[in-house]
C-alpha cells in the first residue's frame, strides 16, 4: 500500500508539472541575436536627415548612399563595420505552438550582411531580441531591459503576442516609436506602433473576403489559438461575415494541438457542408489541422482560408497534391518566389546568413523591418545615431518607403492608429512545393473605424503615394 | 447535447489516443513495479527517437513531412530501437545510482533526463518549424467517420501489449522475479533473485513499449511537437494512477476510458461548450478523483506492513 501511495504522490507531482509542462519549453529564450559587434568607430559620410526614404536614392554624387531595394545590404561597399554598435532591440514570442523567432532571425541576418557592407556609416548595427515567453511580466521586463539596460536607440522587429498590449504606454512614455510585426489590437491602434504586417485580424478578414468570393455559404467558422489576443484575432471575420449575411462562429483552441483529428472534425461539422473555415495559426499548428482534414476526407466539405502565417513553401510541400488550389492563404507580403530585386535580396540573405530558416512570411517581415531601420538610420546625421529622440523622430516621419515586399509603400506617420499594410494578395498551394499567386493585390475591406481613418489619413498626408 | 451520430467520430479518435495512453501506462506500471521508478522521461525519450528518425527519413525544413521510401523505411524500426536503447542507457547508468533513494528522488531523476532531452531537441530541431512523420496507412469509412489503419493498429497493439505483459508477468520465471522485486527488493535479493538483471530487462522492455507508442503517436498527432510528445506521459499517468500502479487491466481500461471521454467532449456546444474547452483536463480530473479514492482509508504503516 505504501508503495502505491508513493506512486500516487509522484503521479500527483507529475500531474502538477503538467500545468507547466507545455511551458518548460516556453522558458527557453530565443537568445540575443547579435548581428555583429565591432571595435572602434569610424563613420563615413552620408546623406543625412531625410525622412521620406524615397528621397534616399537621389543623394548627391560623391555622397555615400544606401543601396536601393535589391542592390545589396545598406551601403553595400564591402567594408566591414567597426566601432560601437548602433543598438536596436525588440520583444518577441517564442514558446511551443507560438514561435515567431523566424522574424527576428532574418532581421539579424540582414544586419549581419549590412555590417559586412559598411554598417551604419561605418558602425555595426546590433539586434537584441528578448523573449516574452508569452508572459506579461516577462514582456514588461524585456521592454525595460532593452530600453534601460541595453540602451537601444530604436525598438524594431518585435514579433510578439504581448509586447504591444503590455508595453504601449511604456514606449509612449519613453518616446519610442516601435516597428513591429503585430498580433494584438494594440499594435494597430496605438500612436507608438506601426507594423510591417496587418496582423491576424485584418489578414483573416482578407482570407474571409476571398472564401466568400469563392462561394463559402451559410456559415463561416474561424479557429485561433487560445491566447490573450484570441478575441481580437478573428473579430473582423465575424464583422465581415455578418455584413454578408452569413452566420459566424469562432473556436479558440489550446495549442499545441494534441488531437488535430477531433479538432478539425468538430470545426468542419460546425461550418456545415459548403461553409467556410478560416484558420489563424502558425505553420506547425495549421499543418496538423490540414493533414488531419485530409485524412478525414474533409477537404471538399468547406471552403478553406487562412491568415498569412501559412504562406510558407514548407507548408505547401507538406500538403502535397491533395490540397492543390484548395487552401486560400492571405498573403500580406509578396510571393516568396517573386522575381523583383528586393525579394531576390531577401532570398539571398536567407541563403547566406540564415540557412536554417525557411522562406516564409515572418522571415520576410523581419527582413523588411531590417531594411526600413537600416535605410532610416543611414539617412540620419551620424552624430545623431546614439540619440534615441532623434532616431525615433526619424522613424515616426518615415513615409513612402518603397519596397517590393508589400503592395503599397510603407509609412509610419503621426497617427492615432497605424495599419500601413492594408492591401493583400491571395495565394494557394500549387500541389508540389510552393504557394502560388491566386489573386493579386486587393484592398482589405474597411469594416472597422480604424481602417477607415487610416485610409483617410493616407490620402490627406500623402503617406503612401509611392 | 450532441447525439450519438455526432459523437461517433470522436469516439474513434478517442479510442486511438486511449490506446496510446494504455500502452504508455502499462510501460510505466511495469517499470515502476520492478524498479520503483516512475518514468517521467517516457515521452521525452520517445520524442527524441522520433526526431532522430525524422532526420534519417530525410526530413528537412523544405520537406517537413518526408515521404519515406527505399532504405529510409528502416527509420521506422529505428524509433523502437532508439527508445529501447535510450531507456536502457538510463537504466544501466543513472538508475543504479539512485536505486536506494526515495521514490521522489528517482522520479526527479527521470524528470531531469526529460528536460535534458527536451533541451537537446529544441537545440537540434527548432521547435518553431513544422515537422511530421506519417505512417503508411489506409483509410476507410465506418458509419459517418473515417478510420485509419494507424488508429486500428494502435488499438490492436494496446490489447496485444496488455495480454502479453500480463501473461509474461504471471507465467514466466522472469515475470515472477519482477513481481517479487516489486513486493520487496531486499528480500528478493536475499532469496537469490538476480535483481540487477531483472531490472535491466524491465528498463529494456519499458523502452520497447515506448518505441511502439512513438512509432504511432507522431502520425496521430500529425506533428513532432516536442512539448506535446514530451508531456504526453503526464496525461497517460492518469490511467496508471487509477490502476494504482499495480493492475495492468485496470490501467488499460481506465486509459481507454480517459481517451474516449477526452475526445467525446469536443462537439459540445452552446451552454455546454465549457466541456469542450476543458476536455484536456479529463486525465487530471480522473487522476485526482482516483488519488482521493485510494486515500480514503487511513492506513498506518509499521515496519513496512500496513495496519488498518
Amino acid at each position: 500500500m505504501r508503495v502505491r501511495r508513493s506512486a500516487s504522490v509522484i503521479a500527483a507531482l507529475g500531474l502538477l508539472l503538467a500545468a507547466c509542462g507545455s511551458s518548460s519549453d516556453d522558458t527557453a529564450t530565443t537568445g540575443d541575436s547579435t548581428a555583429s559587434t565591432g571595435d572602434t568607430g569610424a563613420g563615413t559620410a552620408t546623406s543625412g536627415g531625410g525622412t521620406d526614404t524615397s528621397s534616399s536614392e537621389s543623394a548627391a554624387p560623391g555622397e555615400s548612399k544606401p543601396a536601393t531595394a535589391g542592390e545589396g545590404c545598406g551601403l553595400d561597399n564591402g567594408e566591414k563595420a567597426t566601432g560601437d554598435p548602433v543598438k536596436v532591440g525588440n520583444v518577441s514570442t517564442s514558446v511551443p505552438g507560438i514561435d515567431f523567432s523566424g522574424g527576428p532571425a532574418l532581421m539579424a541576418a540582414y544586419f549581419e550582411c549590412v555590417n559586412e557592407n559598411g554598417g551604419i556609416n561605418g558602425r555595426p548595427i546590433e539586434l537584441i531580441t528578448e523573449n516574452d515567453n508569452l508572459k506579461p511580466e516577462d514582456a514588461a521586463a524585456a521592454a525595460r531591459k532593452i530600453v534601460e539596460s541595453d540602451k537601444v536607440v530604436a525598438v524594431a522587429g518585435g514579433f510578439s503576442i504581448l509586447d504591444c498590449a503590455v508595453n504601449a504606454d511604456y514606449y509612449k512614455e519613453k518616446g519610442y516609436y516601435a516597428i513591429v510585426a503585430g498580433v494584438p489590437a494594440e499594435c494597430f491602434s496605438s500612436p507608438n506602433f506601426a507594423a510591417a504586417n496587418m496582423g491576424p485580424a485584418y489578414s483573416a478578414l482578407g482570407a474571409t473576403q476571398v472564401i466568400v468570393e469563392k462561394g463559402a455559404k451559410n456559415k463561416i467558422v474561424s479557429m485561433i489559438p487560445r491566447t490573450a489576443t484570441s478575441a481580437y484575432g478573428n473579430s473582423l471575420v465575424g464583422v465581415y461575415a455578418k455584413e454578408k449575411g452569413l452566420e459566424w462562429e469562432n473556436i479558440e483552441i489550446d495549442v499545441p494541438i494534441a488531437d488535430p483529428n477531433a479538432a478539425i472534425i468538430d470545426a468542419v461539422n460546425r461550418a456545415g457542408e459548403g461553409g467556410g473555415l478560416i484558420l489563424n495559426f502558425t505553420p506547425p499548428e495549421g499543418l496538423k489541422l490540414l493533414k488531419a482534414a485530409e485524412e478525414q476526407g474533409l477537404i471538399d466539405k468547406v471552403v478553406w482560408g487562412s491568415s498569412t502565417p501559412l504562406n510558407d513553401n514548407s507548408v505547401a510541400a507538406a500538403l502535397g497534391q491533395a490540397w492543390a488550389g484548395k487552401l486560400n492563404v492571405n498573403a500580406e507580403l509578396s510571393l516568396l518566389d517573386d522575381p523583383r530585386p528586393e525579394m531576390e535580396l531577401y532570398r539571398q540573405i536567407s541563403k547566406d546568413y540564415a540557412p536554417d530558416q525557411p522562406l516564409g512570411s515572418f522571415q520576410q517581415m523581419g527582413f523588411m523591418i531590417g531594411r526600413i531601420v537600416v535605410h532610416t538610420l543611414l539617412e540620419m546625421d551620424p552624430a545623431d545615431l546614439d540619440d534615441p529622440v532623434k532616431v525615433n523622430d526619424a522613424i515616426v516621419n518615415i513615409k513612402n518607403f518603397n519596397t517590393d515586399i508589400v503592395c503599397k509603400p510603407w509609412y509610419y506617420g503621426k497617427l492615432d492608429a497605424h495599419v500601413p499594410n492594408n492591401w493583400d494578395y491571395n495565394v494557394v498551394p500549387n500541389g508540389t512545393d510552393i504557394m502560388e499567386l491566386d489573386k493579386d493585390c486587393f484592398e482589405i475591406a474597411a469594416v472597422d473605424d480604424i481602417l477607415k481613418d487610416v485610409r483617410k489619413a493616407e490620402v490627406e498626408q500623402k503617406l503612401n503615394v509611392g | 447535447m450532441p447525439g450519438l451520430g455526432e459523437i461517433w467520430p470522436f469516439l474513434i479518435q478517442g479510442l486511438a489516443f486511449g490506446a496510446m495512453y494504455a500502452m504508455t501506462g502499462i510501460g510505466l506500471v511495469v517499470l515502476y513495479r520492478t524498479t520503483g521508478v516512475v518514468n517521467l522521461a517516457f515521452g521525452a525519450i520517445g520524442a527524441m527517437a522520433a526526431h532522430i528518425a525524422w532526420t534519417l527519413m530525410g526530413g528537412s525544413l523544405t520537406r517537413p513531412i518526408p515521404v519515406v521510401s527505399g532504405v529510409r523505411i528502416l527509420a521506422y524500426p529505428a524509433i523502437v530501437l532508439l527508445c529501447a536503447l535510450l531507456t536502457l542507457l538510463y537504466g544501466l547508468w543513472i538508475a543504479p545510482k539512485l536505486a536506494r533513494r526515495d521514490p521522489l528522488v528517482k522520479a526527479l531523476g527521470m524528470l531531469g533526463a526529460a528536460l535534458f532531452l527536451q533541451g537537446l531537441m529544441k537545440k537540434g530541431w527548432d521547435s518553431s518549424k513544422a515537422r511530421g512523420i506519417l505512417f503508411p496507412q489506409q483509410t476507410f469509412k465506418l458509419g459517418n467517420t473515417v478510420v485509419s489503419t494507424t488508429q486500428i493498429l494502435a488499438l490492436a497493439l494496446s490489447v496485444v501489449v496488455v495480454v502479453a505483459v500480463t501473461t509474461f508477468l504471471n507465467r514466466t520465471a522472469t515475470g515472477t522475479a519482477m513481481r517479487a522485486i516489486a513486493n520487496d527488493r531486499d528480500v528478493s535479493s536475499l532469496l537469490g533473485v538476480p535483481v540487477r538483471r531483472v531490472e535491466t530487462l524491465a528498463w529494456f522492455g519499458s523502452g520497447l513499449l515506448c518505441g511502439v507508442v512513438f512509432l504511432l503517436l507522431p502520425p496521430l498527432f500529425k506533428s513532432l511537437d516536442q512539448g506535446t510528445m514530451t508531456y504526453f506521459v503526464i496525461s497517460a499517468l492518469a490511467g496508471a494512477v487509477v490502476g494504482q500502479f499495480r493492475s495492468l487491466w485496470v490501467t488499460f481500461w481506465a486509459s481507454l476510458g480517459i481517451g474516449v471521454l477526452e475526445s467525446a467532449l469536443t462537439p459540445f456546444k452552446n451552454s455546454l461548450h465549457f466541456m469542450a474547452d476543458y476536455r484536456k483536463l479529463v486525465p487530471y480530473v480522473v487522476a485526482v478523483v482516483a488519488i482521493l479514492w485510494i486515500s480514503r482509508r487511513r492506513t498506518v504503516v509499521l515496519a513496512g506492513r500496513e495496519m488498518q
